[in-house]
């Protein structure tokens, strides 16, 4: 389904497992980069169509450290990003 | 038709080598390569698929599992440890899920920076489908994860390398000094090389027979291509695990094994048997005798699972959720208002068809093809085949050290390191710490990348990597090519022949053991001592037998290592199993001959651990530490 998803040329048409599913429904997506739409369709020739969101920032995109402040310790507990990614001001500790 | 010969050796050298290419894997890549840039140390992680859509994630999700919210005061990290206790019936350790949980909120605010959308409500405040779960537009969630750790190790001088599937580490002596595989597109056996590793690759699916065998036969609730490929790594590398009999058995809906959470959490869904009764309050006196894990709230997954169970066993089934009923509910409020209430039964509708659209389309198909709308009529659920993944509400994976600050009794290295020096596991792949979730699992790579790049730091040394070992392991893993090259001649049927078993049918050999023998769908989850024992004789057949299986292209070739990665975590399954003489977890096993919780004798770990040296398995007890004063 994630091929189904991705093909630029919606080349691909999917069903429904043949040992369990009822003929005739299908699901079909076209995926931007900002959002997917469905076009349900039923059984019974009913159809319903969705809208999502998929992401908020442009692909490629990711900032690995997500502009939070980074430190140098590498014996602290502290992960790269934190404590500011935490939104605190210490990793907590029982010590 | 490839044969052993046609195939190149690569070797690829690094600081740091990840195995596995999802949650846990990125979190470890993303860390890791920040470490590693400052230090000038290289890093390289393998992935078995492409890592945009591989891993458990793959398709997407529609829920974040796991958010503490300590910043803003909405939870504590102590009271995530209560929960996971009280979940796993006493069995965790509280150190490990301690740790993952101060850090997993600083995961899932990077995520959100990443480009992940949070549902927020209208003061700005995330959307919660229950106490720790958030609710997110997750179809994209894997890419996102992904790329933030491809943009981390291409800032870093990392390397990524994709379509390799992971067989056998390289040990010297009781250190891991690296891994063999091969690639799944090109007749290529691959050597990595490393100071130190990490293991993410995921949990077990297809140990058990699962409920469809035609078509349908890799639907399955988690992803069908993790093979217990973790486990397998470090049951070899000699590492001691735990928690190999805590399996888990999710319910789903039936069959396309849609997610429940938020019909349960958000939706206040009942899940009634068809007689018509809710499970949960009929058989509430039952919980009595699961004390006090029975009696607290939130009732653990496996007693909800067992009440149904009951029902199930009883032939009241099939088992439905109510779906229709919920969206009543939910809409009653607007029922003055018929404008209102046609905007908030769209909004239900669309809400509940994205929870599946985002992660399991094949459930949405199901719906459409039984023409199920789901305010409008209910759907039936069902408890899903076993499956290993102690990253959820099972608890199987490797023994790893607990972090430094903390007063436990299980440190003996860097955290997240298992038994074998340099070996690290997280996510599936390491046991004990449950409810990570995807969240938890990212976090928890992180953990371990930056751990694994202050181990190099400190004690890292050159690997030494004992040629023959690896000629030994390329001929070993590649036979399967020879072996069918060799015979296919005898019969006219390729697939039939006295010489050779070809994967398919080994996996179906091996799913019947565990399906017949250790509590699978057709023996209602149910075992026992003597049903044990009888599994475990005919596995030892299975394993003689397994070096005769035969591959006629790389596709069978990965068949065949998926297969045997997953007869040794069934292996371990049905000797912890055995080990323990209680039923703790009724609704993921039953023993059928001590079929009560023994707390006396059995509140405590079960580990185990396998010699690489005499091939024996060793069986042990460790003692549960309980966080002070939590």
């Amino acid at each position: 389904m994630c091929c189904v998803k991705l093909c630029p040329q919606q080349a691909m048409d999917v069903r429904g497992y043949s040992d369990f599913v009822p003929m005739g429904a299908s699901a079909t997506p076209l995926r931007g980069t900002e959002d997917i739409m469905w076009t349900v369709k039923f059984r019974d020739g009913s159809i319903k169509r969705f809208k999502f969101t998929t992401r908020t920032t442009p692909e490629g995109a990711a900032d690995p450290l997500g502009g939070f402040q980074t430190h140098d310790d590498i014996n602290s507990q502290a992960l790269a990003t934190e404590p500011a990614s935490l939104g605190m001001d210490a990793v907590p500790t029982r010590s | 038709m490839p044969v052993t010969a046609d195939f190149e050796t690569v070797e690829v050298s690094s600081d740091l080598l990840i195995l596995g290419g999802g949650f846990s894997a990125c979190g470890a890549a993303t860390e890791a390569a920040y470490w590693a840039k400052k230090n000038g140390l290289k890093v390289v992680m393998v992935d078995k698929a492409a890592t945009d859509r591989s891993g458990a994630v793959a398709m997407g999700l529609s829920a974040i599992n796991q958010y503490v919210g300590i910043g803003a005061g909405d939870n504590t990290a102590e009271e995530y440890v209560q929960y996971v206790r009280q979940d796993l019936m006493g069995v965790s350790r509280e150190d490990l899920v301690y740790n993952i949980a101060r850090h997993v909120d600083s995961t899932v605010h990077l995520f959100e920076k990443w480009g992940l959308n949070i549902w927020k409500d209208e003061e700005g405040k995330y959307v919660h489908e229950g106490r720790w779960q958030l609710m997110i537009n997750g179809e994209s969630y894997k890419i996102i994860i992904a790329e933030a750790a491809k943009n981390a190790l291409n800032d870093a001088g990392g390397e990524l390398v994709e379509r390799v599937f992971v067989v056998e580490p390289l040990m010297d002596g009781n250190k891991c000094v690296g891994a063999v595989g091969f690639s799944t597109r090109e007749n290529k056996f691959y050597v990595f090389k490393a100071k130190a590793v990490i293991v993410g690759m995921g949990g077990a699916v297809h140990v058990f027979r699962p409920r469809s065998v035609g078509e349908g036969f890799g639907r399955s609730w988690y992803p069908p291509f993790n093979s217990g490929s973790s486990a397998y790594f470090t049951i070899r590398a000699g590492a001691e695990m735990t928690c190999q009999e805590v399996r888990f058995i999710p319910v789903r809906f039936k069959d396309g094994y849609g997610p429940v959470g938020a019909w349960f959490l958000l939706f206040k869904s009942r899940a009634v048997s068809a007689v018509g009764g809710d499970y949960m309050v009929e058989h509430a006196d039952e919980l009595e005798n699961w004390k006090p894990y029975g009696l607290a709230k939130p009732i653990p997954a496996n007693l909800r699972n067992y009440l149904g169970m009951i029902d199930t066993d009883a032939g009241k089934g099939p088992l439905y959720m109510e779906t229709d009923e919920a969206i009543q509910k939910i809409a009653e409020e607007y029922k003055d208002d018929p404008k209102a209430f046609k905007k908030k039964m769209k909004e239900l509708e669309s809400e509940a068809w994205e929870d599946f659209l985002d992660m399991t389309i094949s459930q949405a198909i199901l719906w459409a093809g039984l023409n199920v709308k789901p305010e409008e009529k209910h759907s039936e659920i069902a408890a899903c085949e076993p499956y290993f993944i102690g990253s959820h509400s099972g608890a199987s994976g490797a023994w790893v050290s607990g972090p430094e600050d903390l007063d436990t009794p299980y440190k003996w290295g860097y955290t997240n390191m298992t038994t074998a020096e340099a070996l690290f596991a997280v996510g599936d792949g390491s046991g004990a710490s449950s409810h990570k979730f995807s969240s938890g699992s990212h976090a928890e790579g992180r953990i371990a990348g930056k751990q694994a790049i202050k181990y190099i730091l400190e004690k890292g040394a050159e690997p030494n990597v004992d040629k023959a070992k690896v000629e030994e392991l390329k001929k070993n893993i590649l036979a399967p090519f020879d072996l069918f090259e060799n015979n296919k001649g005898k019969y006219t049927d390729p697939e039939v022949n006295t010489e050779y078993i070809m994967p398919r049918q080994f996996l179906h050999r091996l799913q019947k053991i565990m399906d017949e023998y250790a509590g699978g769908v057709t023996s209602a989850f149910k075992t026992s001592k003597a049903l044990l024992e009888r599994g475990l004789e005919l596995m030892g057949l299975l394993k003689e037998d397994s070096d005769k299986q035969a591959a006629r292209d790389l596709h069978e070739l990965m068949r065949v290592w998926e297969n045997n990665q997953r007869m040794w975590i069934a292996e371990s399954h049905l000797r912890s199993m055995l080990f323990r003489e209680e039923t703790r977890w009724p609704g993921y096993y039953f023993r059928a001959d001590t079929p009560k919780m023994d707390n006396d004798n059995w509140l405590c770990f079960v580990n185990c651990k396998w010699d690489p040296n005499s091939g024996e398995w060793e069986m042990m007890k460790r003692d549960i530490w309980t966080m002070p004063g939590v």
